[in-house]
């Protein structure tokens, strides 16, 4: 059968050129594949969500109680979590939406610490920051469409940060939402659903391809391990067969602690908040990952307003926009800032590097004290301090980290000092 | 340098591919125009999506209470109620509860406890109201004491901790919002709560042309 394929579709040349890559093996290699095991499981369970959710926002008498009108989106899903592990397929699909958020993060922190965005895969960067931004509007999305209070509710925020954008906002809100935000809007959901659905997962798919052709293709920074072994040697498992019940066991592993986190833990629970409504919902938060663009919002004061050329702008948009996306472009820039002609060929010691992984120990904990800054409201906290922290904060960390890797530097040659002391003293 | 320029044949077919090139893209781009426009749908303003106006009378926003004027036994100092304004479109009552904007909440303080900049002659009996929803991304706002800023009673977002003092005209104590909470004049006539006028500033998600359009449609009804 192998002699048949391959007459037809030269299956031996897709064999030499794919499914022999040389996957290191090394356990921060695991994390991109969790993103896309993620990716596939949300995949999955998202085209059995979309089977039995309706994307509406008209009023039906609710699944639970006749007697109540709530939108019809809400209705679907009270159905959803109704049906026999339906409840548990919301659940798995999202908490692997948090896991891909997560795993992707952590893969991202591995390229940067270890230099492997450096020369030549500046462009594999680029796209990896692309997927994580959609990866995230993808998330934000999703836990819009339910349509219960705490989903309105974000609905209404990010429409708002969309208007408040000078000149455009209110055209641009009006054309990607299906006109003012209005509890019922009858073209907002079907929208929302349709970006969810179709749109966001199309360029998630897209970019994942582009992503995988241009790591096998460049191949993968070899870790520093393979130097001792053969250098300039690629050291690793084929995909096919070696690295295949590797992946396998891991996508194993991954979808059966997703199903327990989603057996025990519940998440964004409909019923909690009720249908959507102009009601507030007490200490509503966003979603982890986005919790620092919320504390950003809560620091910019009422007074960082100004009038440009006719356009508005205003702390919604520096808070919403302005701000997020500086973090962006900086974390896009990373490869930039990078000189090097030489192509890079093996993962490089974070500790070598102490000014690039103090830069990145610095930036998270800037993200950190945003993030503490959302919770501002909750405890009442003066805003003054967060001020101080913005700036303190990453400062101290990029000092401490500065002075942690000195440090273990002069301990290992202080330990090498000691070994070859004790060798001369043997002779 | 050759004194003749040589007559490429090639180049006039690039020019033919380069302009026929063009065309298509501008065709292709023009054809998408239909859909840029088609992406918006039309504003179409629903009687109860309308400002509130002169003569309508604030009813409980509590679904539970079906519509039923406010009684001002229900609108004691340190306890709000949350309403709706009910008035005459065309003829016809509607309660005017389409859009966040319009659900008011009625606040009670003693008359020398309400300063300026609350318009004080859009309160009675040290009543004032206000738009419920905050100026910043348009969640509803809850009341409540925030301690922090001295206020016993001052509406806080839940959103991003925007805090309105709504014994001076809901000015921003604390947080983000760009502007105060709209305030709505009123008056008690009958024992019931009659709106005087319109916002007295605009309220979230409004232009001043689109306020400006609503005002004269009412003026001319």
């Amino acid at each position: 059968m192998n002699q048949w394929l391959d007459e037809r579709l030269n299956i031996s040349r897709l064999n030499d050129k794919f499914l022999r890559k040389a996957f290191p093996v090394h356990h921060t290699y695991f994390l991109g594949e969790i993103t896309l095991f993620s990716l596939i499981v949300l995949l999955l369970t998202g085209v059995f969500l979309a089977l039995s959710y309706e994307p509406s926002t008209r009023l039906v008498p609710s699944f639970l109680d006749k007697t109540q009108m709530v939108p019809a989106a809400y209705s679907s899903i009270l159905r959803i979590n109704w049906m026999p592990f339906g409840d548990m397929l919301r659940r798995i699909h999202h908490w692997s939406a948090n896991l891909m958020v997560a795993a992707s993060i952590l893969h991202m922190m591995r390229i940067y610490f270890t230099g492997s965005f450096k020369k030549p895969r500046e462009i594999n960067w680029w796209i990896g920051m692309l997927l994580l931004v959609f990866t995230i509007i993808t998330a934000v999305t999703g836990y819009s469409l339910p349509y219960d209070n705490f989903a309105k509710t974000t609905l209404g925020v990010v429409v708002g940060i969309v208007q408040s954008v000078p000149w455009v906002g209110d055209w641009l809100a009006q054309a990607a939402f299906g006109g003012k935000f209005a509890l019922d809007n009858a073209y907002m959901i079907p929208r929302v659903y349709g970006y969810h659905i179709m749109l966001l997962p199309a360029i998630l798919l897209g970019l994942t391809g582009a992503h995988m052709l241009i790591m096998i293709k460049q191949k993968h920074t070899q870790p520093q391990y393979a130097k001792r072994i053969a250098y300039k040697k690629i050291v690793g498992v084929p995909l096919s067969t070696q690295q295949t019940p590797i992946a396998l066991m891991l996508a194993f592993l991954m979808a059966g602690i997703v199903i327990l986190f989603a057996a025990f833990i519940p998440v964004h629970p409909v019923e909690v908040f009720g249908p959507a409504s102009d009601n507030p919902v007490a200490n509503i938060k966003p979603d982890w990952y986005l919790l620092w663009i919320f504390g950003v919002l809560e620091m910019i004061p009422a007074s960082a307003k100004f009038t440009l050329f006719g356009g508005e702008v205003g702390p919604e948009f520096i808070g919403g926009i302005v701000i997020a996306t500086l973090v962006l472009l900086v974390m896009l820039a990373v490869p930039v800032f990078d000189k090097s002609k030489e192509n890079l060929y093996y993962s490089e010691n974070p500790t070598d590097h102490p000014k690039r992984l103090a830069g990145g120990v610095a930036f998270f904990a800037l993200l950190l004290v945003w993030s503490v800054a959302g919770y501002k409201n909750d405890f009442q906290w003066p805003v003054a301090p967060f001020y101080i922290l913005t700036v303190v904060a990453p400062l101290v960390a990029y000092f401490v980290t500065i002075a942690i890797v000195r440090g273990i530097k002069s301990f290992k040659a202080a330990d090498e000092r000691d070994v070859t002391q004790a060798a001369a003293a043997d002779d | 340098m050759t004194k003749y320029v040589r007559q490429d044949p090639e180049l006039s077919r690039r020019k033919f591919i380069t302009a026929a090139m063009g065309t298509t893209v501008g065709v292709g781009a023009v054809s998408l125009l239909s859909i840029v426009g088609a992406v918006k749908p039309a504003d179409t303003l629903t009687p109860e999506k309308t400002l509130p106006a002169k003569g309508d009378v604030l009813v409980y926003a509590d679904a539970a209470k079906n519509g039923a004027p406010v009684a001002l036994a229900d609108i004691k100092e340190g306890q709000v109620v949350y309403a709706f304004p009910k008035g005459k479109i065309k003829g016809t009552d509607v309660v005017k509860n389409g859009l966040a904007r319009n659900q008011l909440i009625i606040a009670k303080f003693p008359v020398a406890q309400l300063k300026a900049p609350t318009d004080l002659a859009g309160t009675d009996q040290g009543i004032v109201v206000y738009s419920r929803q905050c100026m910043h991304l348009g969640c509803a706002v809850e009341v409540k004491a925030y301690p922090s800023k001295n206020l016993q009673e001052a509406a806080v977002c839940p959103c991003h901790g925007g805090v309105y003092d709504l014994t001076q005209g809901a000015r921003v104590a604390d947080g983000p919002p760009p502007a105060p909470l709209a305030q709505l004049p009123i008056k008690v006539v009958g024992g019931q709560v009659v709106v005087q006028d319109f916002f007295q500033s605009l309220p979230y998600d409004i232009t001043a042309a689109e306020f400006a359009t609503q005002k004269k449609e009412f003026e001319k009804a």
